[in-house]
């Protein structure tokens, strides 16, 4: 579904190029003059395409271009995606992160959906995403596209506060063979990339990339080297066919494996510290290898039709498997998206469509592992329909769009979620726009089966369940309203600015619910407790162990509100140099007069403020740097964990990456890239969803080498 | 931290580019204008020496550009520059550009031409790969174009080899 009204339509109307009137003819005689083989040579400023114009989209977008990608430095696809405002993105480590959109961060942050090509990678078992399978070779991606905001309309449920929505290179720009390979530290350890693209004379082409990364592992909290490499190998293709003037096709595949080392701090007993797994008493420190591995199959065929319209339909089937000590997550997927735009008279754009999900979840859950769930097969369906009608009421300068959502989720039910939205474009240089929408997140089957989580380790003296039947709590969907309004202005030829402001109310979002005890637990010897000891036998536990259940019971537990803006600027002060500010700011109002105290959970996921000053500067033609400074602060205060301080992650960090690069030849381009430069061996963000090693991101220094035959 | 900000500010304001940076729109400019030198229109449409109506449609930018160009002499004709803002009358251009402003419109304004004699160019995203003539496409900090031919054969168009030699996709051949 990477579909919608919102990719096609709004997205590339980011695309036009500035108005920038007479001023651009400062050397009007000289140019026409050029050659089409002169033209295809001069370098285009700002050939990012973004931010320049002043775009017709009423939703806070960003867009990463191939070209921010590549002088970003960026080795995986979370660190890129701080270029956008307002995205959080925090290390846990060398191969872990934390990627979330105006807060509610987390490892598995869930108000977030993130697709590639219209695939979703949302996780369906844990609710997030999993980035350590997420190995896309950077070089296959044309651009990025950021939209903030609720756009369930649009986009589906899931995505509550933002859609993060990747799309790759068409097989024909990627003709012949291209090598990007890296040598250095820690995360730029080592990589290759071989990609080999090939034209046809129908105007159909095909490209394959195998792609092998290797990242060695950082610094524990107290200096020691942590147990967290990453190593994965990928093989991708895509292969476009234009069939006729009308029709298109695509196809795109992948398969791959991932291994990541990780380190879990696993509780024995102490039932002091159980309330809160950053808190441990004793621990057990178990070093595995997490294995990921897979494959997707993805169809695509569009066609516009006679009438002024065009049809897009598209299926993909995804295998996963993915292995943590106690826990598996085997699942495969099908999905099927249909959608029809149609212009209806002069004023109407009306699209309309369908999209049909099936996850099979297997042994997702093994008996006796660190989670257990009540049911080990789940399958998860989602069926949507949505419509929308764009209506012009002044050509160029004021359109209404109004659409509506129906889904349809396993555990969550039917929802609507509809949007109203409104752009005004009183100039060529002003634009504004306002938008009201509902989004829903729907249970993840973790979530929603969690008879009870469980500790359970062989040969440790004791074992520790925390059980929660799920029919008390009746976890539904989380519900989100959001009221949204931006500007953007094309102040002269070279400054662009962007800003939106936005409210949030949220309600129901998943935690603790609220009961007579706080903490909301009972704690009862095993076998003194019914419904403890049949969740013990259930896992398979011997009941008569020595332990102790504590029953937490979740649900839609907190009211939660969140206001915040954000800003984003461009100025080009010379052809040769780009200059981008981003910053925003939020507040976050979660859970008051609750027992249990729901903002420290929020604080420490939501940062209050982040800023990135960006510099990319043309030296020479050939020569290239780029600088880029970023301030991430109000994150959780240190009393909030409550634990030792060396395991506390920072209030506030600040994080500088450099990089230059020189186009050796007309083939090969040398980079020298230094990241986390002021990194103060600080810890990032605190492990979350599983218990693991706090880690330390290091310093990474790498060179690379970008070879292509062209 | 200060250290680098120091470094960065002694070095970022350097020496500025001296390769000729263009900006996009001077760039799509000059495009437009170098395609009408490769294509050639049926003799009933326009003689030898005579005049080639562009019109520009959603991008008053280059309309902007483009009109300080009206009068000159390209290849063998005379450009003569219209901004147009009726779709009925479009298949009276010879060259017509569309922008991004009109990216809702695309298909229709594609269908309603049939096999006009026009040459159609934009820079809408996969334009020519969905029926248009010649697209212009973004290539790392280049600017290149793609050809549809069988677009441009049914407007009874001819291209050079040249041109379609320099085309970084050739769709419909």
């Amino acid at each position: 579904m990477s579909n919608k009204p919102i990719s096609i339509a709004i997205l590339s109307s980011l695309f036009t190029t500035a108005v920038w009137g007479s001023a651009a003819l400062a050397n009007e005689e000289a140019w026409p003059e050029l050659n089409l083989g002169d033209l295809m040579k001069v370098g285009v400023e700002s050939a990012a395409r973004k931010n320049q114009s002043i775009s017709n989209t009423s939703a806070a977008v960003f867009v990463i271009s191939a070209s921010d990608i590549k002088r970003s430095g960026a080795l995986t696809i979370p660190e890129l995606l701080h270029l956008a405002p307002g995205v959080e993105v925090a290390r846990l480590g060398n191969n872990k992160f934390a990627v979330s959109i105006r807060g509610f961060n987390g490892r598995m942050a869930n108000k977030l959906l993130v697709l590639v090509d219209g695939r979703s990678i949302y996780s369906s078992l844990y609710g997030g995403v999993i980035w350590e399978a997420e190995n896309l070779p950077l070089e296959e991606i044309n651009r990025i596209e950021v939209i903030r905001g609720s756009a369930g309309q649009a986009w589906g449920s899931n995505a509550v506060n933002g859609v993060i929505n990747i799309i790759t290179k068409r097989a024909q720009d990627t003709e012949g063979w291209l090598v990007d390979t890296h040598g250095g530290t820690e995360t730029g350890k080592a990589g290759l990339a071989l990609r080999y693209g090939s034209k046809q004379e129908d105007g159909s082409a095909l490209r394959v990339t195998v792609n092998e990364q290797r990242r060695d592992g950082g610094k524990e909290a107290g200096g020691k080297d942590a147990q967290d490499h990453w190593n994965d190998t990928s093989l991708t293709f895509r292969y476009d066919r234009p069939d006729g003037i009308d029709t298109r096709w695509f196809f795109s595949g992948r398969v791959f494996d991932s291994h990541s080392d990780e380190t879990w701090m696993i509780p024995t007993f102490d039932p002091a510290a159980m309330y809160d797994i950053t808190q441990y008493g004793a621990t057990r420190i178990t070093p595995f290898i997490s294995r990921r591995n897979g494959g997707d199959l993805l169809g695509r065929f569009e066609q516009t039709t006679d009438g002024g319209g065009e049809v897009r339909v598209q299926t993909y089937f995804e295998k996963f498997q993915g292995d943590v000590p106690g826990a598996s997550d085997n699942h495969t997927t099908f999905d099927m998206d249909a959608q029809h735009r149609f212009p209806l008279g002069e004023t109407h754009d009306i699209v309309w469509g369908g999209n049909w999900r099936q996850t099979d979840h297997q042994n997702y859950m093994q008996q006796g592992g660190f989670l257990t769930a009540s049911r080990t097969d789940t399958t998860v369906n989602l069926t949507s329909l949505f419509a929308q009608d764009e209506l012009t009421l002044v050509p160029h300068t004021f359109t209404v769009q109004a659409g509506l959502r129906a889904e349809r989720q396993t555990f969550g039910g039917t929802s609507p979620q509809p949007s109203v939205r409104a752009l005004w474009t009183p100039s060529e240089q002003h634009s504004f726009w306002l938008s009201w929408s509902k989004t829903v997140r729907s249970p993840s089957v973790v979530q929603q089966t969690m008879g009870a989580y469980a500790v359970a380790i062989p040969g440790a003296p004791a074992v520790l369940v925390y059980a929660a039947p799920p029919e008390q709590s009746g976890f539904g969907n989380e519900k989100v309203r959001t009221l949204e309004l931006g500007h953007r202005a094309q102040w002269t030829p070279t400054l662009f600015s962007d800003l939106s402001i936005y409210s949030s109310k949220y309600e129901g979002v998943f935690g603790i619910l609220s009961q007579t005890s706080v903490p909301n637990t009972v704690i009862a010897p095993v076998g003194g407790d019914a419904a403890c000891t049949a969740a013990l036998i259930n896992f398979g536990l011997n009941p008569a162990a020595p332990g102790v259940c504590v029953t937490h019971l979740y649900g839609n537990a907190l009211p939660v509100r969140t206001r915040g803006l954000e800003l984003s600027t461009e100025w080009n002060p010379l052809t040769a140099w780009r200059l981008q500010l981003n910053a925003s700011r939020m507040w976050v109002d979660a859970g008051a007069g609750t027992p249990y105290d729901a903002n420290t959970l929020l604080y420490g996921s939501s940062p209050k403020y982040q800023g990135s000053l960006r510099s990319s500067y043309n030296l020479t033609p050939d020569r290239q740097f780029d600088f880029w400074l970023r301030r991430i602060g109000g994150l959780a205060h240190a009393s909030d964990y409550g634990g030792s301080s060396a395991m506390t992650p920072v209030t506030a960090r600040t994080e500088l990456d450099l990089r230059f690069a020189e186009q050796v030849t007309d083939s090969l381009e040398l980079s020298l890239t230094f990241q986390n430069l002021l990194s103060k061996n600080e810890i990032q963000f605190h492990p979350d969803y599983m218990p693991s090693l706090t880690v330390v991101p290091q310093r990474t220094i790498y060179l690379k080498a970008l070879w292509h035959d062209m | 931290m200060r250290y680098f900000l120091l470094l960065f500010l002694l070095t970022a304001p350097g020496a500025q580019a001296s390769r000729t940076e263009f900006s996009a729109q001077q760039v799509k400019s000059a495009y437009v204008f170098n395609f009408i030198k490769f294509v050639e229109w049926p003799a009933q449409e326009i003689r030898a020496g005579g005049k080639v109506r562009l019109c520009v449609i959603g991008d008053d930018g280059l309309h902007a550009s483009l009109i300080a160009l009206d009068g000159r002499k390209v290849g063998e004709y005379e450009l003569q520059v219209r901004r147009s803002t009726d779709p009925v009358n479009l298949s009276i251009c010879h060259v017509l550009f569309i922008g991004e402003q009109e990216r809702r419109r695309l298909v229709p304004i594609i269908k309603s031409l049939d096999s006009a004699h026009v040459l159609t160019v934009s820079d809408i995203p996969g334009f020519a790969e969905r029926g248009g003539g010649i697209g212009l496409l973004h290539h790392d900090d280049r600017m290149l174009f793609e050809v549809n031919l069988a677009s441009t054969k049914k407007a009874g168009l001819r291209l050079s080899g040249q041109m379609l030699n320099l085309a970084a996709n050739i769709f419909g051949r």
